[in-house]
């Protein structure tokens, strides 16, 4: 993939009728194969007494962490967004980490992939509020405060998916394009240093979207309960410390 | 820009992939944690159960331990006490025992006295009336005898009435022999003198029969069936010493006397 070719769905490897390989498709499948056959690897052997292996710890922080920011933002139970969001943040945290490796076209760098996690996002909203609160109790919300909200509601609900998707598709695809520029114009420090802020800015790109989908969500199912400040409590019987509890935001 | 293929494929591509992890990464490691937890909780909860009755026993173990250590000092000052007692009664009948014994020993002591100083005064008696009696044995002769029976004449002539009625009664029954015993034969005057005095005495036709008795030692004796007139140094020391035996039988008992003094300081001493 040349550098005028914007978009890895550009670069297509096998294509028949319009049925076609492109390197979004397969450079996700080769992520989603990292993913899941690194998970499989480690949990087909996993231990509840000590001592653990470091990826069996590796992967339990990495959860617990989740878990804690998702408890965060919907404290009641937080296994439930944890397949969705968690997959939302590994899958563009991985895509974009290996964004690193020589000729490895990020998937998210495609507007397609992100579109289409943004449609996720758009679709997951509308289910989970449902799942928690009814059709008719989710269908409500779009006319909060008042009737006359409705089509703000929906546009709302509408130009934030476009936002999250373009604002990772921007944030990818400028970071691969600058190091190619780079490469060209100052190919010995500068695209060093751009890569390294690429890695930085791809796991920001992966918390925030992950994050914000995960409010879309919490203020979709949880819209009726009106303090969104949660004070933090100890159980005094119990000597594990609670998970902080802190402010929800809304995106 | 955007090519619906690949959205649609990305979304399938995306949701198998949450699936997949579903199932492979966040049940399992979930399900990992849950176990644990649930092995830890399981494990505080038997360390809180074993430490209360780890506490409880350590409580129960202070209480016994407690007990015991009373009932121990209880069961010493109880044995102090009984062997106190013990001893202390011991002691009393060790003393009573040597006061027994000491009184015993007195009492013997006292008595072994007493029959030696009985027996002494007794040997003494009967020691000086062996001499007087060798001696008068030795002094007697016809002479002497001569005197004494004079002396025995002349004290019958002034004897009582009792003395001479009651042999004049047993003539008056038919039997008048009279048997009269000397220390030595004597002469023909004396015996004419006796005669006429038993005459005198019992009456006419009186048959008198002489016999010499050495055993009289001085003296003479008249013996009729039921009586005996006498005077003669044997009777008169037989009656000397039965008088003096029952004088020193008198004196012994007048002086028999409690456990000398010495025997309660003896015991005093025992006792300190």
């Amino acid at each position: 993939m040349g550098l005028e070719q914007i978009s890895p769905d550009e670069a297509i490897y096998w294509q028949w009728g319009w049925l076609q390989l492109n390197a979004t498709i397969l450079f996700t499948w080769l992520v989603g194969s990292i993913i899941v056959g690194g998970a499989w690897l480690v949990t087909r052997s996993l231990k509840t007494d000590f001592p653990l292996s470091r990826w069996q710890h590796f992967l339990e922080i990495v959860i617990e962490a989740m878990l804690g920011q998702i408890r965060e933002v919907v404290p009641s139970n937080p296994e439930r967004y944890l397949p969705f969001v968690g997959t939302l943040f590994v899958f563009i945290a991985v895509s974009n980490l290996l964004s690193i490796v020589p000729y490895f076209h990020a998937p998210t760098a495609s507007l397609s992939t992100d579109a289409a996690l943004a449609l996720c996002v758009l679709v997951a909203v509308p289910l989970y509020g449902i799942r928690e609160q009814g059709l008719v109790g989710y269908l409500k919300l779009y006319i909060q405060p008042s009737p006359m909200m409705l089509p703000f509601n929906v546009i709302g609900e509408l130009s934030r998916t476009l936002a999250l998707a373009v604002r990772l598709f921007g944030n990818m695809m400028s970071g691969a394009k600058i190091a190619a520029i780079l490469l060209l114009v100052a190919p010995l420090l500068f695209p060093v240093l751009t890569q390294l802020l690429g890695l930085l800015t791809g796991l920001i790109q992966a918390y925030i979207f992950a994050m914000l989908a995960l409010v879309y969500i919490a203020s979709a199912t949880q819209a009726h309960q009106a303090p969104t400040t949660r004070v933090a409590t100890r159980d005094p019987q119990d000597d594990e410390p609670q998970p902080q509890q802190g402010v929800l935001h809304d995106g | 820009m955007i090519d619906w293929f690949t959205v649609t494929a990305q979304v399938v591509n995306f949701l198998v992939l949450v699936a997949l992890l579903r199932y492979f990464l966040y049940g399992r490691i979930i399900g990992a944690i849950e176990r644990r937890q649930q092995r830890l909780d399981q494990q505080r909860e038997e360390a809180r159960r074993l430490r209360a009755l780890a506490q409880e026993e350590l409580e129960g173990a202070r209480r016994q331990h407690q007990q015991l250590a009373a009932q121990k000092e209880e069961l010493l000052a109880q044995v102090k006490r009984e062997v106190e007692q013990y001893r202390q009664s011991r002691l009393e009948q060790v003393r009573e025992e040597i006061d027994e014994l000491r009184r015993r020993w007195a009492q013997t002591l006292a008595e072994e006295k007493e029959a030696f100083l009985r027996e002494m005064r007794r040997e003494i008696a009967e020691a000086v009336l062996a001499i007087v009696r060798r001696v008068l044995a030795d002094l007697a002769d016809e002479l002497l005898e001569r005197v004494v029976i004079g002396k025995c004449l002349a004290r019958l002539a002034e004897e009582d009435a009792a003395m001479r009625t009651a042999p004049a009664d047993v003539s008056a029954d038919g039997d008048r022999s009279v048997r009269i015993r000397t220390s030595t034969p004597v002469g023909d005057d004396v015996r004419r003198r006796v005669e006429a005095a038993a005459s005198t005495l019992l009456g006419e036709g009186v048959e008198i029969e002489w016999e010499v008795a050495p055993d009289l030692l001085c003296g003479i004796a008249l013996h009729s069936d039921d009586q005996k007139i006498a005077w003669n140094f044997r009777d008169e020391l037989d009656a000397i010493e039965q008088e003096v035996m029952q004088t020193i039988e008198e004196e012994i008992q007048s002086h028999q006397t409690p456990p000398p003094a010495s025997t309660l300081s003896v015991s005093q001493e025992v006792k300190r």
